[in-house]
């Protein structure tokens, strides 16, 4: 027993190798040389006066109104589009778990948000929701269900729940394929002997459906926590970080301190900031809904 | 016992993937001058290896980094003129790469800074200056200098000196790319509105032809260049003649109040504070708007909707603000080269070539931008097109770029213009109930924030 | 009670029939677009046009070298695609099956995690550097390179979860009957995990499809572009070409959907070998 332990451990480590190479390889150096920079005041203009500055980028960030704002729309829109994503993705995965003609052409259709080039998929949404020429307002308004268009993008109040519908919209599919996936693993059986004990479908969703996707959704919010909160391009293309910058999120903000103010070391600090961050949360968050199990 | 042997072979050969790729890499200290050293003169070495080589054939090749200055007609005229050089000059051999807009400062900061800068580029505006900060520009003076000897540097006066920075010149200009006004005649007349020469007259105007379907001017947030044309109508801008924060003089008080006032009186769409230029463009085309202040490459669009409307359309000569001034904005491009470009002289000699033979980028191109060089200014493209022969004739005249009143540009100007300055301000005046007092103090700290990261480097 | 049936039916495909046009709406704007000329595109906001014309798409294919990008992305997010899914299908079986044996496995997934929280954008520079340094910069390999790296932590960390699941007894099983590790990886977990080994595939197939900034910044001649920079040279400074970049972009969608049906066989395959194991 014991040599046949042995002799796998090995092939563990073999398995593991080719993927831990490549990952090693290409992000190492860069990871390693972002985290070090973001000690130091490292200057586009004048590299050569780049000197290590220790803690003192980190303090600055915190001590800076523009990032604070930043931070805030930052949360406000991951957690919302968590919320909302998740929410949307298990009711429709529920309604939708069964056997119907045409699943793997749905499956397929709903990963087009992800295969729209981004820069349309965001002026698509842009010209929808135009106040005056978009077509969300204008059949909301043919149809009786408003008098006044609605303005998505115009107030800072409008413009990040805008941002966070097409956030949605971009990552709800996904959501929806692991849970439907999820859901499919889940033997009928359970169900069936459930219905014959007498728990109706409520019951059957607490104690069947949720304990048995519990682990895909943590592990799938997580995920969305973490894009939602790197975002860059879906809000910067449909807002530019505005109006008043009221979407200008964390990654818009690094953006610019890096590439438009040249301060690489004080960008860097920002992502290493928002690194620590994201896996406190995720440490946090998973370790909370695991203990809750037991 | 093999798993021990194992398990110290993968954190070994773990230890030793991570060391390789910090070694092979310069040094894992963080120091800025070892890492640009050694990384740069290593690529600087496999670029000079790869030129010697090409030289030992007996080609110069010059890499010509191009902006996409127009879509499918441009870059097809473009690389025809590429083809053209390459003809005409056995030995040379140039590479024409366009490069996209979107994150267009990064390519050209990650390339310079790694040590892959092209010889010969277009960019924009500001560009140069930053590059030149870094000390990636190749000066230009002996290239301006012979062109002004021989006549032929008829250059925009405004545009010739605005490319010069410590003394050098950074870049040639390039072309120009001028704001301002379009309106519909024919809804004027209907009404019996004179033509506006001034911001009051402009706004009765358009109080008048407001109504709930029908809006005076189409205004757009998201480049704001409507609030630039009028900021720098009314004479000032982010800065003052010593390039210092000047963002909340009495002139720009009035433009952002005036602006607040198109807001409050409804004669621009309620959702202007997040339009975008081409939804702007959209209801001054569908006819929802009489006036537009845009980039005077809409004319082509105009033009594209047929010659009904076309005819209906006319250039708005720059108007009379407040202050007296009557200035119009545009934008002044540069063409340049670097300094990592191992054939300075052929690459001088190529961006004159361009400068100089670039009419077929306008007659087949459709370039929507005006040429630097005034000379091209009687090609039947703009002498035969209304809105090219007035911009021109009223508008180029009295255009000034927005580092106005500095004379010259810096580069503070690039992350002025980068980071949407203007369009911070116009939606905040647009789309929030903020004092104009405060907005203007809230966008001059950024732009003293901007002037003091491009300081002099020393924390 | 059949009428109370028909009516479920009906109301289901109803849903389905919502969800699916809100997801496809920009897609219909994109496409109904795409057959209007950019005159027409500005002027009105029908989805349909009023003069139909094929003028965009004549333009793109062939004034434009479109149809390199098209193959340019194709061979890159293959390529990212199967590299991935076998080095992800490996990596995450080992951390699965051997987590209880081997302490590090149990933080393996949370370094990889890590490592994909901290933005691409900062880290572009040095990688450049480097790519540059080794001749891989301007190349398909590099890029695909860039990808698999990038991918490689979520896929693994997602398809270990669908090894987890897969009961050890079987595999025990068969490995008492003579079967060594990689025999039962291929011939027993490989298949049970399809669907999962499918959605990674996708994943990482979409994320080489879609990506902008790191291709942009290292693929810069033409015959190296891929799509989504390719379709930059549609958007101008203050302008754009609205129609070409309609076509464009409805003809840059037709290759990544045909991967994800051709894909979404396997996700059925998968799911009938679950059931012969059920």
């Amino acid at each position: 027993m014991k040599k046949k332990k042995r002799k796998t451990a090995a092939e563990g480590y073999l398995f593991v190798m080719p993927a831990t190479l490549i990952v090693l390889l290409v992000t190492v150096y860069p990871l390693v040389r972002g985290i070090l920079v973001s000690f130091t005041n490292t200057n586009f203009l004048y590299p050569q006066k780049a000197k290590f500055v220790g803690l003192k980028n980190i303090i600055d960030i915190f001590k800076d109104k523009e990032f604070i704002s930043a931070l805030g729309f930052t949360i406000f829109f991951a957690v919302s589009s968590v919320v909302l994503i998740y929410l949307i993705g298990l009711a429709l995965a529920l309604l939708l778990n069964r056997e119907f003609k045409g699943k793997g052409l749905f499956r397929a259709i709903m990963l087009l948000p992800w295969v729209i080039p981004n820069v349309v998929a965001s002026n698509m949404w842009l010209w929808m929701l135009n106040d005056q020429t978009g077509m969300i307002n204008l059949t909301l308004l043919k149809l009786g269900i408003i008098k006044e268009p609605i303005l998505f993008l115009a107030t800072p109040f409008m413009a990040k729940i805008s941002t966070v519908i097409v956030n949605t919209w971009k990552s709800f599919p996904f959501m929806l394929l692991v849970l439907m996936a999820a859901m499919q693993n889940i033997p009928k059986e359970l169900y069936e002997s459930a219905s014959m004990d007498g728990a109706n479908a409520f019951q059957r969703f607490k104690n069947i459906t949720l304990p048995m996707i519990k682990p895909v959704s943590i592990t799938s919010t997580v995920l969305i926590m973490i894009w939602s909160f790197n975002n860059f391009e879906t809000v910067f293309l449909l807002t530019k970080g505005g109006p008043a910058s009221a979407t200008s999120n964390i990654s818009i903000y690094m953006y610019n301190s890096a590439f438009f103010r040249n301060q690489m070391g004080y960008a860097s600090a920002i992502a290493l900031v928002m690194l620590v961050f994201m896996i406190v949360l995720s440490s946090l968050y998973q370790y909370v809904l695991n203990r809750k199990e037991d | 016992m093999r798993r021990k042997t194992v398990k110290k072979l993968f954190s070994v050969l773990l230890a030793g993937t991570m060391a390789l790729s910090l070694a092979a890499c310069g040094d894992g200290s963080g120091k800025d001058t070892e890492k640009a050293a050694v990384p740069e003169t290593a690529a600087k070495e496999e670029t000079e290896a790869a030129k010697t080589k090409a030289s030992e054939d007996g080609d110069v090749v010059l890499e010509f980094w191009d902006m996409p200055w127009g879509s499918v007609a441009y870059q097809e005229a473009a690389q025809a003129l590429v083809k053209r050089f390459n003809e005409e000059h056995p030995g040379i051999t140039v590479n024409y790469t366009s490069v996209p807009w979107d994150g267009d400062y990064q390519t050209f900061n990650v390339a310079i800074t790694s040590g892959n800068a092209p010889d010969v580029s277009t960019g924009s505006g500001y560009s140069p200056f930053q590059f030149d900060a870094m000390g990636e520009i190749l000066p230009l003076d002996d290239l301006m200098e012979e062109m002004k000897a021989d006549g032929s540097a008829d250059f925009e006066e405004t545009a010739m000196k605005q490319f010069v920075q410590n003394g050098h010149q950074v870049a040639m200009p390039w072309n120009l790319d001028p704001k301002c006004i379009y309106y519909r005649k024919d809804i004027l007349e209907e009404n019996n509105i004179p033509v506006p020469t001034t911001w009051d007259e402009l706004l009765d105007a358009c109080k008048q032809l407001s109504n709930g379907d029908f809006y005076g001017m189409a205004i757009e947030s998201a480049g704001a260049w409507p609030l630039n044309i009028f900021l720098i109508n009314n004479g000032v801008s982010f800065i003052d003649e010593n390039k210092q924060a000047a963002f909340t003089s009495d002139g720009v008080k009035e433009t952002l109040e005036y602006f607040r006032t198109l807001s409050e009186e409804k004669v621009i769409a309620p959702g202007s504070a997040g339009y975008t230029a081409a939804e702007a463009q959209k209801l001054f085309l569908q006819g929802k708007a009489a006036f537009i202040p845009t980039s005077a490459d809409f004319a082509n669009s105009i033009k594209d909707q047929g010659e009904e409307f076309y005819n209906n359309v006319e250039l708005l000569a720059p108007l009379t603000a407040p202050s007296g001034t009557s200035l119009s904005i545009m934008g002044c491009n540069g063409i340049m080269a670097y300094q990592q470009t191992e054939h300075p002289d052929e690459a001088k000699m190529f961006i004159r070539w361009w400068l100089e033979n670039s009419d077929t980028l306008w007659t087949e191109g459709g370039m929507g931008a005006f040429p630097a060089l005034r000379t091209k200014y009687t090609l039947d493209v703009f002498t035969q097109d209304k809105f090219k022969a007035a911009l021109i004739e009223k508008v180029l005249p009295v255009s000034v770029p927005l580092n106005y009143p500095s004379e010259n540009a810096f580069p503070a100007m690039n992350s002025i213009q980068g980071e949407l300055l203007t369009s911070q301000a116009c939606s905040m005046v647009l789309g929030t109930d903020k004092p104009v007092e405060d907005i203007m103090n809230e966008i001059n700290d950024k732009v003293i924030t901007i002037l003091d990261s491009f300081g002099t480097g020393e924390e | 009670m059949k009428i109370k049936r028909i009516f479920k039916t009906i109301g289901f495909y109803l849903l389905l029939t919502i969800i699916v046009l809100f997801i496809s709406l920009p897609l219909i704007n994109m496409v109904g677009s795409s057959f209007k000329s950019t005159r027409e595109i500005l002027n009105n906001n029908n989805i349909f046009p009023e003069v139909f014309t094929w003028e965009n798409y004549r333009n793109v294919l062939n004034r434009t070298p479109f149809l390199t990008y098209v193959r340019n992305s194709v061979v890159v997010a293959v390529l990212t695609a199967v590299v991935v899914g076998i080095t992800s299908c490996l990596a995450g079986y080992a951390i699965a099956r051997y987590q209880r044996h081997i302490r590090a496995f149990r933080y393996f997934s949370k370094l990889f995690l890590i490592l994909q929280m901290f933005p691409a954008v900062l880290l572009m520079i040095p990688l450049v550097l480097v790519f540059i340094k080794v001749g891989l910069s301007d190349s398909l390999l590099g890029i695909s390179l860039i990808y698999i790296a990038f991918n490689i932590p979520f896929c693994t960390w997602m398809i270990s979860g669908f090894f987890e699941g897969i009961p050890v007894e079987m595999e025990e099983a068969a490995q008492i009957d003579g079967c060594t590790v990689f025999q039962s990886f291929c011939k027993l977990a490989v298949p049970l995990s399809l669907p999962g080994i499918a959605s990674i595939m996708i994943y990482a197939f979409i994320g080489a499809w879609n990506e902008y900034m790191m291709a942009n910044v290292i693929n810069k001649s033409a015959e190296v572009k891929t799509l989504p920079v390719g379709l930059q040279s549609f958007i101008l400074q203050f302008d754009t070409d609205w129609g070409s970049l309609m076509a464009a972009s409805v003809l840059a969608i037709i290759p990544a959907m045909l991967f994800i049906i051709f894909m979404q066989k396997y996700i059925v395959a998968g799911l009938t070998a679950g059931a012969v194991k059920g």
